[in-house]
C-alpha cells in the first residue's frame, strides 16, 4: 500500500521567501559577537598568551580562555577527550584557544588578530602508521583510539579454497561537509537566569548535556533549540559553536552570537576520516566469494569525535552487501596532529564501499564474469548471514536494486573513452550495536490541532515533513490539522541525533506509535464520528492528560568485543548506482554523463524527498570521487576546496525499491547516507571501464588520473 | 555617508561607511536576512542579489556602489501577497532542502529568466553555476526553473520596469563618474587604490586586519571606461567593461572568438556581471582567464594619468604575479585590439577541476592562419598558469610556420614549449602535470 498522505515540504515556503531564520540571522538588541582564536601550530605547549593589545581594542568586552570554564573543560560525543579551549597544549592547527567578545563582529575579528600566543613546539605526528609506532604520544592512554575486528568462519581456509585471490590497497583523504551554511549559534539568558541557545545543529539533547558539564550547571537550567539548519552531513553533530556561546553568555550575561566564516568552518569542523585500506578477496571460479580479509588504518586526528564509530562501522560493512562465509576485517583508528575527523555522511562506509566495489570489479574481470552477475551471485538476501553472523530476516531488497539497474547495464554501449561502472552498498540503519532510541509525543491544542513534539532535527533532509506525514497517515487526518514542535529541549523529548540515516526509521516509528496511542483515544472519543479536536481537547483537559507517547529503539544486539558477532542493526538499506563517464586522456578529466540509482528504502514516505536525497548524494559522491580534498593549511576556503557545481552534474534517474521493513513506520527505512555511499565506487569502476586504468586513491582528480594514463 | 537607492521597490536611504559590504548593509543594518553569506569570497552565490536587472554578489560590493541603483533581494519577490512563479515552482518541484542556498539561487534564476525566455536545461545549469548547493544535486532546482521558463514563454514578455531613485545630492567622493573627479581623488593621498569589479579586491580586504587603511575608489560609474568602440587605431575596450558586457557585444563576438571562449569559462554569471577586463588585467594573475587571449591578440593597454596617456603591449604591462607597469597616479584606461585579425582558427581551452567557478590549472589560447593546403602561415600561442605571467614564445611560433599543420609538427614543438614555460607546484596541481598539459593542449587544435 502506498502512503496516501503526500505532503510538500512544510519548510519550503518560508525558505523560498527568505524568511526562514537560520541561527546567524537572529538579531537581539545589545548582543555581543564572539570570535574564536585558534592555534596556528599542530602541536605544542602554550607558553604565554598576550592579550594586552586585544583587550584594549575599542569595543572588546571580554576575552575568555580555559581558565574561565567553571565545569569540566572536556567534551566528546563518545569519548570525552577534547577540551573546549586548549589547556596547556594544542594538538592540531585550528584548535580553539580563546574567545574574543566584542560589540560587533568586525571588532571581535580585528581584535582576535592582535592576540599573540607563544608556543613551545612539540614533535608532530601526521601519519597514522607512524602514530601506531609510538614516539609522539598524543593522549595519556596512547595513540590508538579504537581497534575492532569482525571475524566469521575460517579466513585461512577461505583463501585456501579460493581459485582466485585479489589483493589491493586503497586510500582516501579528508573531506569537508561544505554545507552552505557555516556553523552559527546565538545564546542569551532569560529573565529567570536560564541559558537559552539556538543553533545550527543535528541534535539538541546531546548538546545540553555537554554544556551542563562544561558550565557545571544542571541541565534544567539550559535550553537548546534548533534553528533552521543549512545542512549538516555529520558536521553539526559534534559541538560546533554551542560551547563557546554558552561560556560567553555565562560570563557576560548578554546575548552572544557566534557564526563562523567559511574559513573558520574549514578549520574547525570534523572531516571525513582518511582511510588506508588493504583488501584481499578470494573467490571460486564461478564467482562465489569465499573469503574477505580487510585491514583498515584510519586517521582520527587530534581528538576522538566519532573515530571509534567509524572504526567499527567500517569493519562491519567491510564485505559490502555480499554474503561471505569467511571474513577477517580489522580496523584501527589512530590519533595524529591532523584535523579532527568525525561524522560525515556514511561514517566510513563510502570509503570502504570504494574498496569493496573496486574489488568486485577486479574479481569479475579476473574471472571473466559480468560485474552485475557477480554482484547478484553474491548478493545478501533473506536468510543470508552478514559478516557479524546476523541472519537477515526481512527487507533485503538488494537484488531488486540490481535488477532495477540491469536494463541500463545491459543496454550500455561502450565507445571511445566512455565507460560504465556499478557501485553497490548496504548500510545499517542507526547506531552500531547499541541502544539508540527515539521518542515522540503528541498533544492536542485548544485551537483544535494535533501537535507533534519531536526532538528530531531537520537539517534539510526533510524529517519535519516526513514525520508529519507519518502522523497524518496514522491518524488519517489532513496536513492542515497538524503542527510541529521540533527539536527544543524544553518542548520535545530526546529523539537522538540526526545521523546514521535513522530519523525516518526510528523517530518515524516513535511518531507512528505515539499516533496509534492517540488514534485509539480519538476513536473512543468519537473523533472519527465527527467530534472535533477542540471539543475533545476540552474534555481531555478536564479529565487529565493521557500520554500520547511513542518510543522506539531498534532491536539490536551488542557486538562481541573480539569477533563483533551479533546484531549491530535491526535492518539495512541497500542500493546500486550505475555511472557513465567520459575520460579525457589528454588531461585526465572525468565527466560524469549519466547516473542511474536504485535504492531499497523499505517504503517511500515522501518520494520527492527521497529523490532529492539521492540526487544530492550523487553530487556529493561525484565530489568525493573526482575533486574534493581537504589539505590542512591549503584548501581552507570554497575558493580552493571544490564541490560540484550544477554544470558538473550528470543526467540522473532514481529508482525506488520497496522491500518493507516490518519494524519501520509503514515499512520505511532510511536513505540519507545510502544516497552517497555507492557513487564514488561506481565512478571509479566506470573510469576503469573507460580507459583501462584503475584509481586506488580518491579523489581521482585530473592529475592523479593523468599519472595513471 | 548617506546613500540612497531603491530596494525592492522602495526608495531607501542609509547612513553608512562607504566600504561596508552590501551584504552587511542588507543583513545587519536593514535586517533583510534572506540574503545569506556562505563564503564571503564570491565562491558560493548564497548572497546573490539583483542590481539593475543583473545578478551580483552582495559580499563583493561596497555600500557606496548601491547609490542610485535598483536593488532586488529575495524579500522583494513576493508581490501583493503572491509568490513569484519561481518561488512557487521551487516549492512545487521539491527544489528546496536545507534552503540556505535558495534565496541566492532564486535571485540568480530571476535575473536569468528576465533575459532568457527560452531556456534549455543546459542554459539553466550555466545560469546557476555560481550558486553552490550541497543538498539537492541541483536536479529539482533545474526542473523547477525549466517549468517556469516554459510558462514564461507562453506569457507575454513584460518589459522590465525599473524604478530609478533620485540621485543623491551629495556626490559620492569614492564613486567618480568623470576622469577629472578621479584625478582629484587620486591626488588626494597615499591610502587610495582603485577597483573596477571588486571580485578580487574585496576578497583580499575581507580579513578585517586592524592595520587596514586603504580607501578603495570604485570605477564602475566611469562611463568612458565602459565603452567599446572602433576607430582608426583599432577596437577599444574600456577597462571597466564587465565580462558579461563583452560576452554579449556583437563586435567582440564577431572578431575575437578566442576572447569570447575565455570569457565564457570565467567564474560564474554573477562574477562575470561584476568582474571587468581591466580588473582581470591589473590583477595580473598568471591564471587570469582573459590574459592568454589578450596576449595572442597582441593587445595594447592604454594607461592614463592626469598628465599623460601611454600605450604599451600587454606583455610588457604585466611584470609578474600581481605586478604591473602602472605607476603612481596611473590607471588602466582600456585595451586596444587590432581590427584586422585574420586567423582561421581561434582556440581557447582552460583546464580546471570542475566546469564552473574554477581557477585554471593551465590554459591555452591560440590563433592560427592556415593556407589552403594546410600549411601554417601564422601562429600565436599563449599559455596561462604555467609561469609567473602568461607565456608567449617567438621560438614556438616561428618553429611552426611553414610546416604542415599536423600531429608531427605539433609533436616537434612540444619540447620547445617545455623549454619556455616555468610552471610551479601549487594547491591546484604540480609543475610536472602543468608541463605535460601545456604541451598536450596543443593537440586539441587538430580537432
Amino acid at each position: 500500500m502506498p502512503i496516501k498522505r503526500y505532503m510538500d515540504r512544510i519548510d519550503a515556503i518560508e525558505k523560498v521567501l527568505g524568511q526562514a531564520k537560520y541561527a546567524g540571522d537572529i538579531h537581539i538588541e545589545g548582543m555581543l559577537y564572539g570570535v574564536i582564536v585558534r592555534s596556528s601550530i599542530p602541536h605544542g605547549w602554550i607558553k604565554n598568551i598576550d592579550f594586552d593589545k586585544a583587550l584594549t581594542y575599542k569595543g572588546v568586552i571580554k576575552i575568555l580562555t580555559q581558565k574561565d570554564i567553571p565545569g569540566e573543560n572536556v567534551y566528546g560525543i563518545i569519548k570525552k577527550d577534547q577540551p573546549l579551549l586548549a589547556k596547556e597544549r594544542v594538538r592540531y592547527i585550528g584548535e580553539p584557544v580563546a574567545i574574543v567578545l566584542g560589540e560587533d563582529e568586525s571588532i571581535a575579528r580585528r581584535a582576535s588578530h592582535l592576540i599573540r600566543i607563544e608556543y613551545e613546539k612539540m614533535d608532530v605526528v601526521s601519519d597514522p602508521l607512524q602514530s601506531m609506532n609510538g614516539g609522539v604520544k598524543l593522549h595519556d592512554d596512547g595513540n590508538l583510539l579504537s581497534h575492532r575486528k569482525v571475524i566469521k568462519g575460517d579466513i585461512d581456509r577461505g583463501f585456501r579454497e579460493s581459485d582466485v585471490i585479489v589483493e589491493r590497497t586503497y586510500r582516501t583523504t579528508w573531506l569537508d561537509h561544505a554545507y552552505i551554511e557555516p556553523e552559527a549559534g546565538l545564546g542569551y539568558m532569560d529573565e529567570k537566569g536560564r541559558l537559552i541557545i539556538t543553533s545550527s545543529t543535528q541534535n539538541v539533547h546531546y548538546k545540553r548535556n555537554e554544556i551542563s558539564r562544561l558550565l557545571a550547571i544542571p541541565e534544567e537550567r539550559i535550553r537548546i533549540i534548533q534553528a533552521t539548519t543549512g545542512g549538516g552531513f555529520g558536521g553539526k553533530l559534534d559541538m560546533t559553536v554551542e560551547g563557546y556561546v554558552a561560556l560567553s553568555v555565562y560570563h557576560t550575561k548578554r546575548p552572544v552570537l557566534i557564526r563562523f566564516t567559511r574559513e573558520e568552518s574549514f578549520l574547525s569542523n570534523t572531516k571525513r576520516h582518511p582511510l588506508l585500506i588493504h583488501y584481499k578477496t578470494g573467490a571460486k571460479k564461478d564467482g562465489t566469494i569465499q573469503a574477505v580479509k580487510v585491514d583498515v588504518t584510519g586517521d582520527t586526528g587530534a581528538y576522538a569525535s566519532y573515530g571509534s564509530t567509524v572504526c567499527l562501522r567500517v569493519a562491519v560493512h567491510a564485505t559490502g552487501p555480499y554474503e561471505v562465509p569467511n571474513v577477517y576485517a580489522e580496523s584501527r583508528m589512530l590519533y595524529t596532529n591532523n584535523p579532527v575527523s568525525g561524522a560525515m555522511r556514511g561514517f566510513g562506509v563510502p570509503q570502504i564501499a570504494f574498496a569493496h566495489e573496486s574489488q568486485m570489479d577486479i574479481m569479475a574481470k579476473e574471472l571473466n564474469i559480468d560485474p552485475l552477475e557477480i554482484r547478484i551471485k553474491n548478493a545478501l538476501k533473506r536468510g543470508s548471514k552478514t559478516a557479524t553472523s546476523q541472519e537477515l530476516g526481512t527487507s533485503v531488497g538488494f537484488i531488486e536494486t540490481l535488477k532495477a539497474i540491469e536494463p541500463f547495464w545491459k543496454g550500455r554501449k561502450k565507445s571511445g573513452t566512455r565507460g560504465f561502472g556499478l557501485g553497490s552498498m548496504f548500510y545499517g540503519m542507526g547506531n552500531t550495536g547499541i541502544s539508540n532510541p527515539s521518542s515522540a509525543r503528541i498533544t492536542l491544542t485548544e485551537e483544535g490541532k494535533i501537535a507533534l513534539h519531536t526532538g528530531a532535527c531537520d537539517i534539510g533532509q526533510g524529517s519535519d515533513t516526513v514525520l508529519l506525514q507519518i502522523l497524518c497517515e496514522t491518524l488519517d487526518v489532513d496536513g492542515k490539522d497538524v503542527l510541529l514542535v521540533r527539536a527544543d529541549t524544553d518542548l520535545t523529548g530526546d529523539a537522538g541525533s540526526t545521523s546514521a540515516s535513522r530519523q525516518t526509521y526510528i523517530s518515524g516509528k516513535a511518531v507512528q506509535l505515539a499516533a496509534l496511542n492517540l488514534r485509539a483515544y480519538l476513536e473512543k472519543e468519537g473523533f472519527y464520528r465527527g467530534r472535533g479536536i477542540s471539543e475533545i481537547y476540552r474534555s481531555y483537559r478536564d479529565r487529565g492528560f493521557p500520554p500520547f507517547e511513542g518510543y522506539f529503539d531498534p532491536p539490536t544486539e551488542a557486538l562481541d568485543m573480539d569477533t563483533a558477532k551479533g546484531k549491530p542493526y535491526a535492518t539495512y538499506a541497500y542500493a546500486t548506482h550505475m555511472a557513465e563517464v567520459e575520460v579525457d586522456r589528454i588531461t585526465g578529466y572525468v565527466k560524469v554523463l549519466r547516473v542511474y540509482a536504485a535504492h531499497d528504502v523499505g517504503k517511500a514516505i515522501n518520494i520527492k524527498n527521497i529523490k532529492g536525497q539521492v540526487y544530492g548524494g550523487i553530487a556529493m559522491g561525484i565530489g568525493f570521487a573526482l575533486m574534493e580534498e581537504f589539505i590542512p593549511g591549503k584548501t581552507e576556503s570554497l575558493d580552493n576546496y571544490y564541490i560540484p557545481t550544477s554544470m558538473d552534474m550528470p543526467a540522473m534517474e532514481a529508482f525506488i525499491v520497496e522491500d518493507e521493513e516490518p519494524t519501520g513506520p509503514f515499512g520505511a527505512k532510511g536513505v540519507g547516507e545510502p544516497a552517497l555511499i555507492p557513487q564514488a565506487a561506481a565512478i571509479a569502476n566506470a573510469i576503469t571501464d573507460a580507459v583501462g586504468v584503475r584509481p586506488y586513491e580518491l579523489p581521482c582528480d585530473l592529475e592523479r588520473l593523468k599519472k595513471l594514463l | 555617508m548617506k546613500i540612497s537607492f531603491v530596494l525592492n521597490g522602495k526608495t531607501t536611504e542609509i547612513n553608512t561607511e562607504p566600504w561596508t559590504r552590501v551584504i552587511d548593509i542588507l543583513r545587519e543594518q536593514i535586517h533583510l536576512t534572506g540574503t545569506k553569506e556562505g563564503c564571503g569570497s564570491g565562491d558560493c552565490g548564497a548572497c546573490t542579489i539583483v542590481v539593475d536587472g543583473e545578478s551580483k554578489l552582495a559580499c563583493l560590493m561596497y555600500a557606496m556602489q548601491l547609490e542610485g541603483r535598483n536593488i532586488e533581494t529575495i524579500e522583494g519577490l513576493k508581490k501583493d501577497g503572491v509568490m513569484h512563479p519561481i518561488q512557487e515552482a521551487f516549492v512545487d518541484y521539491g527544489a528546496v532542502q536545507c534552503g540556505f542556498c535558495i534565496p541566492g539561487m532564486i535571485m540568480a534564476v530571476y535575473a536569468f529568466l528576465q533575459k532568457n525566455h527560452r531556456a534549455s536545461r543546459k542554459k539553466i545549469k550555466e545560469a546557476i553555476s555560481g550558486n553552490l548547493c550541497r543538498c539537492t544535486g541541483y536536479e529539482k532546482i533545474v526542473d523547477a526553473v525549466e517549468a517556469v521558463a516554459k510558462n514564461m514563454e507562453k506569457r507575454k514578455k513584460k518589459p522590465l520596469s525599473l524604478k530609478m531613485p533620485q540621485k543623491h545630492s551629495g556626490i559620492n567622493p569614492f564613486l567618480p563618474e568623470r576622469l577629472d573627479e578621479l584625478w582629484r581623488l587620486i591626488d588626494g593621498g597615499s591610502d587610495i587604490s582603485v577597483y573596477a569589479g571588486g571580485t578580487d579586491l574585496l576578497v583580499k580586504l575581507r580579513e578585517n586586519s586592524p592595520s587596514k587603511k586603504i580607501k578603495p575608489i570604485c570605477l564602475e560609474r566611469m562611463k568612458e571606461l565602459k565603452t567599446v568602440y572602433e576607430s582608426e587605431e583599432g577596437i577599444f575596450i574600456g577597462a571597466c567593461s564587465t565580462h558579461s558586457e563583452l560576452l554579449h557585444n556583437p563586435k567582440i563576438q564577431r572578431r575575437f572568438p578566442v576572447l569570447i571562449k575565455a570569457l565564457k569559462s570565467l567564474g560564474s554569471p554573477s562574477i562575470r556581471n561584476m568582474g571587468t577586463i581591466g580588473g582581470n588585467i591589473c590583477t595580473a594573475s598568471p591564471a587570469g582567464d582573459t590574459l592568454p587571449p589578450l596576449y595572442v591578440l597582441d593587445a595594447k593597454v592604454e594607461i592614463r594619468s592626469k598628465a599623460h596617456r601611454r600605450l604599451m603591449p600587454i606583455r610588457e604591462f604585466i611584470l609578474g604575479p600581481g605586478r604591473t607597469a602602472l605607476e603612481k597616479g596611473e590607471i588602466l584606461y582600456g585595451v586596444w585590439l587590432d581590427r584586422d585579425i585574420n586567423f582561421n582558427i581561434h582556440h581557447f581551452e582552460k583546464i580546471g577541476q570542475r566546469e564552473a567557478l574554477t581557477i585554471s590549472i593551465a590554459s591555452l589560447a591560440a590563433l592560427l592562419k592556415l593556407s589552403e593546403d594546410g600549411t601554417v602561415e601564422e601562429a600565436r600561442f599563449a599559455w596561462g598558469s604555467v609561469g609567473p605571467t602568461v607565456v608567449r614564445s617567438k621560438e614556438v611560433e616561428d618553429g611552426i610556420i611553414g610546416r604542415p599543420f599536423n600531429r608531427e609538427t605539433l609533436r616537434d614543438i612540444v619540447s620547445v614549449v617545455h623549454g619556455v614555460i616555468s610552471p610551479i607546484d601549487d594547491i591546484r596541481s604540480s609543475a610536472v602535470y602543468r608541463k605535460k598539459l601545456a604541451g598536450n593542449l596543443l593537440f586539441r587544435l587538430l580537432k
